[in-house]
């Protein structure tokens, strides 16, 4: 005798998919999309602001090093100015300037263009000198400096020696009186 | 004329009285079958000839005759005609004057069970039909088959029966029957019914058990005009068959809601008013996916907010414009401009070499951390440098004087220096040069 067949299974239990998952399906891949879209974004904008906080935290950490480089490493024009009443006589100069990358030195004992520079009372001078000699075309730019000059005066020649971080002293010049 | 028995083991014996009998779970049935695995309009039995046949009118779980699935099929003496998970015996008898129906036993559910119409009575004689109150349909004709399924003889048809007849047939009264009588014949079937109509899962149920009970109503109503039941909503007239064919009752149907067992339909999302899981799952993710949207959006609107102030802000504009004045002095401070080195003099001369003036710069760190550049100047201490180099050698230049002016340890940025010429007494030379960083000697004397 022959077993006879069994009965189409039912399904059991609640139904789990339905119309409504695919309505609820339907609203995923927009939903996902949406959130790409806002995610990137607030990704973008996060990472932009991150950068701009490290950025300025870095600026600010190498304005403070840098200031004080700047401070002391600026150049400014050797100026002598004579305000005294003996007449000045420069024998020689050297100074140390930056051209940006590196500091160089200027020592007129080394040029033989150089001359003696004379200032008269109330005179004044940016120091320069132009040469083909190698380092020896100065264009007055200082940092540091050392001067050996002299004041001379009817009753006595004094011969005096300088060395000092260039500062401009009274209005850009450095100053005999 | 021959008679159809069904028997069931334990159960009474059921009689088909018609020539054909819509079996089936529900209670319009002329034959139910109580049971979760028959159909509600499962198989038309029918009388074919001197012989009956079963027809399978899409069940769910199917028609077997001896073990074997069947749509339309002879019985025979002796065969197990199974309805889903339910068997019966099958006996025919063919000298029986009448077709007749056997009264139900008294088994209750949840069991497995086997019962005629409720309150059935056995119809009388049929006696001359009486005109009906409006002009009745011809019954519905049966729902046509497949060329091969049908027999390739088939039996005469049976006589057309009046109306009253199909009425009376279909109330399982007699053509006579008294108004009350009739009018209690309908509360008892229609309160099943209606029941029905207020809890099915589906529009289209709803629809179908309402036209159950409008040919129960029509019926009541050919039989006994007026009888106090309600009017009924359509015209046509009722049938001792179903004006709706279970093909049309299993299409109207989902597919997944016939196949779903009744207590699982009653129990599923859509009865309960609770969605699938899947739904408040996906629904779920969407919810949080939305609400991350949100979070980014808005998130995304301070940030910017924050990336507007702070692009106004004095702070940071000054430090970039500091920054921008102070590039310039980044390489500088790369190759360490203000990093001291030590002043280290070697003489290279043969003869001893004197420093007359000695003059550097260099930095000074004070208490407060801040830098402040200094020089040192030998003529400032006259009476105590004293600095002279016997040959070939190298110092490191160390000062020390009784004025704070005249002490410096020979760590600078800048020196310079004037020897007097070893030829030339009256005469000096003068050297230069940077310190910072610088490690190596300051070579004086060479070619003396």
């Amino acid at each position: 005798m022959s077993k006879p067949p069994t009965p189409k299974p039912r399904p059991a239990g609640p139904k789990k998919f339905g119309t409504s998952t695919w309505i609820a399906a339907a609203f995923l891949l927009p939903a996902l999309a949406t959130a790409g879209y806002f995610g990137r974004n607030w990704n973008a904008t996060r990472l932009i602001l991150a950068r701009e906080d490290s950025e300025h935290q870095e600026r600010l950490n190498r304005n403070a090093v840098l200031s004080k480089v700047y401070d002391v490493l600026q150049n400014k024009k050797l100026q002598v100015c004579n305000k005294s009443q003996d007449t000045l006589k420069i024998q020689w100069v050297a100074a140390a300037y930056h051209d940006g990358k590196n500091l160089r030195v200027f020592d007129s004992g080394r040029c033989s263009a150089w001359q003696e520079v004379t200032l008269a009372s109330g005179d004044n001078r940016v120091l320069t000198l132009t040469s083909a000699q190698e380092g020896c075309n100065w264009n007055g730019a200082v940092v540091y400096f050392a001067m050996r000059f002299s004041r001379e005066s009817e009753e006595v020649i004094r011969h005096y020696n300088y060395v000092a971080h260039y500062s401009g002293f009274d209005r850009d010049c450095y100053t005999q009186e | 004329m021959s008679t159809l028995r069904l028997h069931r083991q334990g159960e009474a014996p059921l009689e088909v009285l018609q020539d054909k009998a819509l079996a089936g779970r529900d209670a319009s049935c002329d034959v139910v079958v109580v049971d979760k695995s028959v159909s509600r309009r499962h198989a038309y039995l029918e009388r074919r000839g001197e012989g009956w046949a079963v027809v399978d009118q899409g069940s769910a779980n199917g028609t077997f005759l001896d073990g074997k699935p069947v749509t339309d099929a002879p019985l025979r003496q002796g065969q197990e005609l199974r309805f889903g998970m339910v068997s019966l015996r099958v006996e025919i008898e063919s000298d029986l004057p009448q077709t007749m129906m056997m009264p139900a036993g008294t088994v209750e559910p949840p069991a497995t069970m086997l019962m005629p119409n409720p309150s059935f009575e056995a119809p009388p004689a049929p006696k001359p039909p009486v005109a009906p109150s409006r002009p009745m349909p011809p019954p519905a004709p049966p729902a046509p088959q497949p060329a091969s399924a049908r027999r390739p003889a088939e039996p005469p048809p049976p006589r057309a029966l009046t109306p009253t007849e199909e009425a009376a047939a279909f109330l399982g009264l007699g053509p006579g029957t008294s108004q009350e009588a009739v009018a209690r014949r309908f509360e008892e079937m229609s309160s099943d019914i209606q029941a029905k109509v207020q809890t099915a899962p589906t529009p289209a149920l709803r629809d179908r058990y309402q036209r159950n009970l409008d040919e129960l109503r029509k019926a009541c109503e050919t039989l006994a005009p007026g009888f106090g039941g309600g009017s009924p909503r359509v015209e046509d007239l009722p049938s001792a068959q179903p004006s709706v064919s279970p093909d049309d009752m299993d299409v109207s149907i989902p597919a997944p809601l016939r196949a779903a067992p009744a207590s699982a339909a009653a129990a599923s999302p859509a009865a309960t008013g609770a969605p699938p899981p899947a739904t408040t799952a996906i629904g779920f993710l969407v919810a949080t996916i939305l609400a991350l949207s949100a979070f980014f959006c808005m998130s995304n609107q301070k940030m910017q907010k924050t990336y507007k102030a702070n692009q106004k802000s004095s702070d940071r504009n000054q430090a970039k414009a500091a920054a921008e004045q102070f590039g310039a002095m980044a390489s500088l401070e790369q190759v360490g401009a203000l990093v001291a080195g030590q002043l280290k003099i070697c003489n290279k001369a043969a003869v001893p070499v004197e420093v007359k003036w000695l003059g550097a710069v260099y930095l000074e760190t004070t208490a407060s951390g801040d830098s402040k550049v200094k020089s040192y100047n030998s003529d400032n201490c006259r009476g105590e440098f004293n600095l002279t180099l016997a040959p070939g050698s190298e110092e490191k230049i160390a000062l020390k004087g009784t004025s704070e002016k005249c002490n410096w340890n020979g760590q600078g940025l800048f020196y310079a220096l004037a020897l007097k010429d070893p030829r030339a007494p009256d005469s000096f030379l003068r050297s230069s040069g940077t310190l910072n960083n610088r490690q190596d000697c300051v070579t004086i004397g060479e070619g003396l």
